[in-house]
């Protein structure tokens, strides 16, 4: 069963989110900003196989969050889909370069297209 | 025109002279022959000589300073103790009759006929000049005084916000100008001004200004076209009678209060969840429709500018919409229907939607604590078709119809006229259009363009142009009908026909396109 870490400050979204990927059997780990997601990825407990990250957080935003995470060779190979509602092509292009696999808007995807796009880029990375 | 200006004045003053004929009284009926001589320069109330029969006798040559002495003769016949005119003391002539003479000099004795600037229908004889002219002043001062306080609001607005200062600067010159076309001919600026109005008020609607501030108007155009009927054909025809500026101010606040008031009053294709106290727009709202069962058949998740939509098949259906930090139903908007920038408000009930109709219910939230995701956003301003002038410019909105329409029914209660009547009831079709409107949007279509057949089941993909990939993608249903919503931006799309064996197979890719909106408004012909 594959993990998800969902870097995400927005309970209510935590929560859909969380509800959406159990019910399609996923195991589910959830941060509340950068700095606690940063925190998590390191720690050996978790170890997810993809990353959820939202942009816009209190504390550290998504944008640094993914360059410390790009920039630690312990971490650095986890794939990271940014999950945001910035749907502007500057944010898109600076996520795709920070390293990001996949960029995504929340309100341009229903939940159930998220997990189907978590599935694929899985699935490329050899793992479901 | 200076000089003209000041004719009543001259004309005035020679009232005033007029009685101060020259005159010798003589001793005896009979002729006389009087001979004038004046040792005294002209400053100090010098001498004259009516020497010259074409003058007019009460109007006497003013000797020039440098002649000390003039001598001359006139004649004249008199009963006893009679007047001979011709002769006036030196000390009473002077002024009064150098102000005349230069008058004659420089205007015309043609009566002068004022620009008038109201129609003063058969002017009563005895208004004199002067008080024309006066009238002339106040009215140039007046539209002068406006046009500068509407520049300088104007320039104050360019501060507060460029974008939409260029758009309301551009509107208000043309309405001031109509205005001041319609000051100077009433009967023909009636008709002008309407044009003008009209015309303003689209081009400042279709303006990317006008459209944040008011949005898609379809409902403008019938209220202008209305409007610039009903206009014409009173004045045409005759029934309009202006008589006095302040019809003219009241017939411009209800036209204006009439486009404005119906190009605000009109629904989006999309629904908005929003704060009920500040009415921004809520991000990321989560909004669920469900059958009365309790089953859900959709859910979203709101834009950046609060947008959704659900284009489902047609029934009964409840709404609920959750965001952190807030709740649902609003109290605050209980009860209401509207408010300065929503219409078509939602508060948790039963909803039915119509065949082929998308659901955009605007739902207010109460606030309950502090969301640090819209204090983030609302600092970098990130909305994308929302404004923060929304509200601002809502409420100019509002009070200009509401003048407008308080205007009228002053009007009509204390002036019954028909013209008055006409513009009640186009206040009360829109009114009463705006009380049975329900803000449903009929789903746009992919069909086949040579049959117009629709496409059953087509799978529609909305690709971001820019970067090339799949951002969206919508089913249409039986009829080929289908509704999606993105970000403002360039996109491209591609349509998918089902095949008989079940696969899909691509049909169709669009030229890249700008949704502004980020919504397709009209049906896709394959």
């Amino acid at each position: 069963m594959a993990k998800i870490l969902i870097i995400e400050d927005d309970p209510l979204m935590l929560r859909m989110y969380e509800r959406v990927f159990k019910l399609n059997k996923y195991e589910v780990e959830m941060a509340f900003d950068g700095e606690d997601g940063i925190k998590k990825l390191r720690s050996a407990e978790i170890k997810p196989d993809i990353v959820l990250l939202d942009i816009m957080m209190p504390k550290m935003s998504g944008f640094d969050a993914l360059k410390i995470i790009k920039a630690d060779d312990s971490i650095k190979d986890i794939p990271v889909i940014i999950l945001t509602n910035l749907a502007g092509k500057d944010e898109a292009e600076k996520g795709l370069k920070l390293g990001a696999i996949s960029y995504l808007v929340k309100s341009e995807h229903e939940p159930k297209e998220i997990i189907s796009i978590i599935k694929e880029n899985l699935e490329k990375a050899g793992k479901k | 025109m200076t000089l003209k200006r000041f004719f009543p004045v001259f004309v005035f003053l020679l009232f005033i002279f007029a009685g101060n004929t020259f005159a010798a009284t003589t001793p005896e009926t009979g002729n006389f022959t009087v001979t004038v001589s004046v040792s005294k320069k002209s400053s100090d109330g010098g001498g004259v000589m009516p020497n010259n029969p074409n003058l007019n006798p009460n109007v006497i040559p003013v000797v020039p300073p440098e002649e000390n002495i003039i001598t001359g003769e006139i004649s004249c016949t008199t009963e006893e103790g009679g007047v001979c005119p011709g002769f006036l003391p030196p000390e009473e002539i002077t002024p009064g009759q150098q102000i005349t003479e230069i008058a004659e000099e420089v205007i015309p004795v043609a009566p002068i006929v004022p620009e008038t600037v109201i129609d003063l229908t058969e002017p009563p004889a005895e208004v004199i000049s002067d008080v024309v002219d006066t009238i002339n002043n106040i009215v140039e001062n007046t539209v002068d005084n406006v046009t500068q306080f509407s520049n300088d609001v104007l320039d104050n607005i360019t501060e507060f916000s460029n974008n939409i200062a260029e758009g309301a600067a551009e509107y208000s010159v043309a309405v001031l100008d109509a205005v001041q076309n319609f000051v100077k001919d009433p009967v023909a600026g009636a008709v002008n001004i309407s044009v003008k109005i009209t015309e303003a008020t689209r081009d400042f609607v279709e303006s990317p200004t006008g459209k944040v501030i008011t949005g898609v108007a379809k409902p403008l155009g019938v209220a202008a076209g209305a409007t610039f009927v009903a206009v014409q054909t009173v004045v045409g025809t005759g029934m309009a009678t202006v008589t006095s500026l302040s019809d003219i101010y009241l017939m411009l606040w209800k036209l204006v209060g009439i486009l404005v008031g119906s190009s605000k009053r009109r629904g989006r294709p999309w629904g908005t969840v929003y704060d009920s106290v500040t009415k921004r727009p809520l991000d990321p709202a989560y909004v669920v429709a469900s059958r009365i069962t309790g089953e859900e058949v959709a859910d979203a998740i709101t834009d950046l500018d609060g947008r959704y939509g659900f284009f489902i098949p047609a029934g009964t259906y409840k709404l609920r919409a959750d965001k952190t930090n807030y709740s649902f139903p609003s109290k605050k908007m209980e009860g209401k229907n509207s408010d300065e920038i929503y219409n078509n408000i939602y508060h948790g009930e039963e909803l039915t939607a119509g065949e082929g109709e998308v659901l955009v219910e605007n739902i207010p939230l109460d606030p309950i604590g502090f969301d640090w995701n819209e204090f983030a956003k609302n600092k970098q301003n990130l909305f994308r078709i929302y404004s923060k002038r929304e509200r601002f410019w809502s409420r100019i909105f509002d009070g200009i119809y509401f003048a407008g329409l308080l205007s009228a029914f002053i009007a009509t209660l204390f002036d019954p006229r028909i013209i008055n009547f006409i513009f009640i009831a186009i206040y009360a079709l829109f009114i009463i259009h705006g009380m049975r409107k329900k803000g449903r949007k009929k789903a746009v279509s992919v069909k086949s363009a040579a049959s117009s057949l629709p496409i059953p089941f087509a799978i529609i993909k909305v690709f971001f142009a820019d970067m090339n990939n799949l951002t969206k993608v919508a089913v249409a249903d039986h009829l080929g009908r289908f509704y999606f919503l993105v970000g403002p931006g360039r996109y491209y799309i591609t349509v998918d026909e089902k095949q008989a064996d079940g696969t899909y197979k691509t049909i169709y890719k669009s030229a890249t396109m700008d949704l502004k909106h980020g919504i397709l408004d009209k049906d896709i012909l394959v």
